[in-house]
């Protein structure tokens, strides 16, 4: 019979064979994977690059677009003023749109309610194909004009207004006429006083804000 | 488990979805607006006045209706008034309004009262002589005279007023004016 101290070092043993053991797999196993691992890679970087989303403006020439004020508009007045909008950017756009910011008299942005009658400004857009006649405001275009935002009173411009043709392509612009009308209406000035409620002696700053956004993301396979 | 204690996990659980989900929508909002172009531009509009008034000649024009006594037709029979265009746009047209009554009472008619306009010229106050053109502009005694001088911003019309009345008991005679639309001018379409 083996004596006690006998079978506790034969146990010992054995847990110290089974942790050398354990070490060996660890410090060699990696090794053994690390030898299975494959690579590969492009020779060349691959390039990517994002595109640019750009609206600019400018008055065309002669007309000195927004930059020149209206003054003295009667009732039934017109005033025609001449921009080229640009898709500057590398990107097609959509959903183009035009808010108008206005500040000042009342009555010239917003129509009266009854019993007041004033009709306030009124703003039109049209766009032509060719280059606008600017001496007749007509649009030589065998096309004709073609109207982007039929004309509402600046108080609906509050909201943004959407184009016709809500669509540029990169690069592509519109030759736009931008109308600014009074209202045909009668007041009568009695003396030398205005009457209540009045379209005469008003003004208002205006604020264009011409909108795209960008076409619609793309999934590209090839 | 109590119910309670379900209900309140139950709560947190929909409270972190919603949460989530909020913040899922403002992000799309952000993207979006990231890809968006704009132009701006700012532009001032003025709109026009019109109106004239009656003063007496070369008076500042002031407004209100203009009222003249008449109490010594006899030794003058006429006042000299002016039609002062205080629009910021040429005026076509005015409408002259008269209206006169008797200073006390009595049955004698009310006198009618003509006016005269003197063209490119002034009226003297001390002969009633006019340096231009004398041109009828009507009479009435208590109406209406429409005029179809044209007047120029800041413009005025010399204007002589005249009775029918001899002598007899004073009476007042109040012009008013009125510009209507039409009267300022036709509307014009700018181009550029």
């Amino acid at each position: 019979m083996r004596s006690a101290l006998q079978r506790t070092l034969s146990s010992w043993r054995a847990m110290a064979i089974a942790f050398i053991g354990g070490v060996l797999l660890l410090v060699a196993g990696p090794s053994v994977f690390a030898s299975l691992t494959a690579q590969t890679s492009n020779a060349s970087p691959q390039t990517v690059a994002s595109g640019t989303l750009k609206l600019t403006m400018s008055a065309t020439n002669p007309s000195a677009g927004f930059s020149s004020s209206i003054t003295n508009m009667a009732p039934g007045d017109a005033v025609n003023r001449y921009i080229d909008l640009t898709n500057s950017g590398t990107l097609d756009s959509q959903g183009l749109t035009l808010a108008i910011a206005s500040t000042g008299t009342g009555s010239l942005i917003t129509d009266g309610v009854a019993p007041v009658t004033t009709r306030a400004l009124r703003v039109t857009v049209r766009s032509c194909v060719a280059a606008w006649n600017q001496a007749t405001g007509t649009c030589p275009d065998a096309g004709g004009a073609v109207t982007q935002i039929a004309a509402a009173p600046l108080s609906t411009f509050t909201s943004a207004q959407s184009f016709t043709d809500a669509t540029l392509a990169a690069a592509a612009g519109l030759r736009l006429q931008i109308q600014t009308a009074l209202p045909d209406q009668n007041e009568t000035v009695t003396n030398g006083t205005l009457p209540a409620n009045t379209v005469q002696n008003g003004s208002v700053g205006l604020t264009y804000t011409f909108t795209e956004i960008q076409r619609t993301a793309t999934t590209t396979n090839s | 488990m109590p119910i309670g204690g379900t209900l309140r996990r139950l709560l947190h659980l929909l409270l972190l979805v919603e949460v989530m989900v909020v913040a899922s929508v403002l992000s799309m909002g952000i993207a979006f607006g990231a890809g968006r172009g704009t132009a701006t531009a700012g532009q001032t509009v003025s709109s026009a006045r019109w109106g004239s008034v009656v003063v007496l000649q070369s008076q500042t024009a002031t407004s209100g209706a203009l009222v003249i006594d008449w109490t010594n037709v006899k030794k003058n029979p006429y006042q000299f008034i002016d039609l002062v265009n205080t629009s910021t746009v040429t005026l076509s047209g005015q409408t002259v309004s008269i209206s006169t009554t008797r200073n006390g009472s009595g049955n004698q008619p009310l006198p009618t009262i003509a006016l005269a306009l003197c063209r490119a010229g002034t009226w003297d106050q001390t002969t009633g002589a006019c340096s231009g053109t004398v041109v009828d502009l009507g009479s009435t005694t208590t109406g209406s005279i429409i005029i179809t001088e044209p007047v120029p911003v800041n413009g005025r019309l010399a204007v002589r007023a005249s009775t029918s009345a001899g002598v007899g008991s004073p009476f007042t005679t109040t012009f008013s004016s009125a510009v209507s639309r039409t009267q300022a001018g036709p509307a014009v379409v700018v181009n550029g």
